[in-house]
């Protein structure tokens, strides 16, 4: 056990080192910057579907729409001088996080969850388009409204994308090593690990399933609601078409299920292979749908278990 | 009474009758399958846009046309069953229905990529050649009424089917206990396929009927699947009467929030109105258990 337990420290450690040098090599070339930080954006908006769904099978097809009630809120706050950019961004995450806990806890009343929460969650996407568009007045409708930059404090220094880039990458690798600990060296982590294995053995072995089902909802959505912040912040244009559900919600499970579900590490493999991919095939313009449909049917069929699961069976058993 | 109130509540009832028709097919697919087809209101839209592609392109003849679109829903259903769907069937329980749900979502995104970039203005709209009749002092289009007998004619058939035929009562057998029907000799995949198929038929019988009342549009697949969704979930979800009635309720509900809060609001309206029905009513308003 030892030895698994540094090797993950290791791994967490080297990821930091990557995600601090990567950007110091394309300094110069602001495009790639930019590339780089919307990729670290989207390896959060995984690490929460992650969780939903790798870990507690909360399939949540609202990632978009959560995304997005957390980047309007901040957006409009700032837009018409309601609140400073720090109690906008805590605004958004406690709004996100209560409507997730609320699904989640709906659904969780009733039997056949999975199915129960994706139909919900679905039709919050459709809701969240059709509010967004019909509260034109308010949302700017199908063009959507500018805001100005934010301060970030000491990160101002930095040049406009590299300083959205920290901001995620820190919240990401924040992430990670919260999960790490509470998943490796707590109680309820080892609760959350069996319910992750065999929901049915956990719920009989006294776990209390529900509530860790719930509580994962209402941090996992809050998360999503304050990345989400920070993305609107980032991109300053706020329109519908950024967290629609081809946009964001389809990416962010392809790199959940390349990288793999229910691991650490899996959204940050998937996440650095899908922003690669994605400019190689950029040509395609509308087609990359067709392209991400084909990858995820692909994927499913054979590959369901992700990068990391591969990298751990074939290539670390070498080693241990 | 007012008679716009009655000519809403018209359009309601056949916009009720239309969801029923996608949801009976959702209903009997999940029954007796365990697959939640996420991809359902694409298939609707496939025979909407083969329709109107072979119209509006290639001449054809209106009922050649429609047969055309038809058999083009039916052959992808079989499509997606046959090959797609076969890894999701080697799994059970809760893992089968994820990816079942994954698979059809998938194969939804494919599917809606592919026709809004290849025929992006494939939208079908048929035309009736009488267009309103006076009935009982009111002036109601004749596409309402013909559409609201149709589908009702259609649901009519469809629980004939299920409940006098030998095959209905195969499908019914195996949606309820599956094990005791193949103790008899009723086989799965046989009737799995069947019920694909008899679900694509209904679905793009749907989109038809739809497009006689109003315009199908190519990129509506997905709202078509979320509203078919929401009436199995509240009719619970595996009763094909329960569904019939959901329906109904959310099509009139669904008719008269948009006469009087619009469009846009009328979603979120519904959503809130089916939370709450849910809380009430957890097993759909028919009651009958999952």
């Amino acid at each position: 056990m030892v030895r698994a337990e540094s090797t993950r420290l290791i791994a967490l450690i080297v990821l930091a080192v990557i995600y601090g040098l990567v950007p110091l090599v394309f300094v110069n070339t602001p495009y790639v910057i930019f590339i780089l930080s919307q990729m670290a954006f989207f390896t959060a908006f995984a690490y929460g579907f992650n969780f939903l769904f790798g870990y507690t099978r909360q399939l949540f097809l609202c990632v978009g729409a959560f995304i997005g009630i957390g980047a309007y809120i901040t957006g409009i706050s700032i837009r018409d001088g309601l609140m400073g950019s720090v109690e906008a961004v805590l605004l958004s995450t406690a709004v996100v996080g209560a409507i997730g806990w609320v699904v989640s806890y709906l659904s969780v009343r009733r039997k056949l969850v999975v199915i129960f929460t994706g139909i919900f969650t679905l039709a919050i996407t459709l809701v969240f388009n059709n509010l967004v568009i019909g509260l034109a007045n308010v949302t700017g409708g199908e063009t959507g409204f500018r805001i100005r930059g934010v301060s970030l404090g000491p990160l101002d220094a930095l040049p406009y994308n590299l300083r959205y880039y920290y901001v995620a990458t820190l919240t990401v690798l924040a992430a990670t090593a919260i999960a790490y600990y509470l998943l490796f060296y707590t109680r309820t982590g080892y609760a959350y690990r069996c319910i992750t294995d065999e929901e049915v053995s956990a719920e009989l072995v006294g776990i209390n399933v529900s509530r860790v089902k719930t509580l994962t909802a209402l941090f996992s959505s809050a998360f999503l609601g304050f990345t989400g912040a920070q993305y609107g912040l980032f991109s300053q244009l706020i329109a519908p078409s950024y967290f629609a559900f081809s946009s964001l919600d389809i990416p962010a499970q392809i790199i959940v299920i390349l990288g793999g579900r229910a691991t650490l590490l899996g959204p940050h493999i998937g996440s650095a292979i899908i922003a690669v991919v994605n400019e190689a095939l950029r040509f395609l313009g509308p087609l990359t749908q067709v392209l991400y449909g084909l990858t995820l049917i692909l994927l499913l069929a054979f590959f369901r278990n992700g990068i990391a699961d591969f990298i751990k069976r074939k290539i670390f058993s070498w080693f241990f | 009474m007012d008679a716009n109130f009655l000519l809403f509540f018209l359009d309601g009832v056949v916009f009720g009758l239309i969801l029923s028709l996608i949801a009976a097919g959702l209903t009997l697919i999940y029954g007796l399958a365990g697959v939640l087809n996420l991809a359902h209101g694409e298939l609707l839209v496939i025979c909407t846009v083969g329709t109107a592609v072979l119209l509006q392109a290639f001449n054809f003849p209106l009922p050649l046309a429609l047969v055309a679109g038809i058999l083009l829903t039916m052959g992808t259903a079989a499509f997606l069953e046959k090959i797609l769907l076969r890894p999701v069937y080697l799994l059970e329980g809760e893992e089968r229905v994820l990816l079942g749900l994954y698979m059809t979502l998938s194969f939804s995104i494919l599917v809606h990529g592919a026709l809004i970039t290849s025929f992006p203005l494939a939208f079908l709209t048929i035309n009736l050649p009488v267009a309103t009749v006076d009935f009982m002092g009111l002036t109601v289009r004749t596409a309402q009424i013909a559409t609201g007998v149709a589908s009702a004619a259609i649901l009519i058939g469809v629980y004939l089917f299920l409940k006098k035929t030998w095959n209905g009562m195969a499908i019914r057998s195996l949606t309820q206990n599956e094990t005791g029907a193949l103790i008899v000799g009723v086989s799965v995949k046989r009737y799995r396929l069947l019920v694909f198929l008899l679900g694509a038929f209904l679905v793009s019988l749907a989109g038809i009927i739809r497009s006689v009342v109003a315009t199908v549009a190519p990129e509506s697949g997905i709202e078509f699947t979320i509203l078919g969704l929401l009436v199995t979930v509240l009719g619970g979800i595996r009763s094909v009467y329960g569904t019939i009635v959901a329906g109904l309720v959310i099509g009139v509900v669904y008719t008269f929030l948009v006469v009087f809060i619009g469009t846009y609001l009328a979603y979120v309206a519904l959503l809130i109105f089916i939370i709450i029905l849910i809380l009430i009513k957890p097993y759909g308003i028919v009651g009958e258990r999952w």
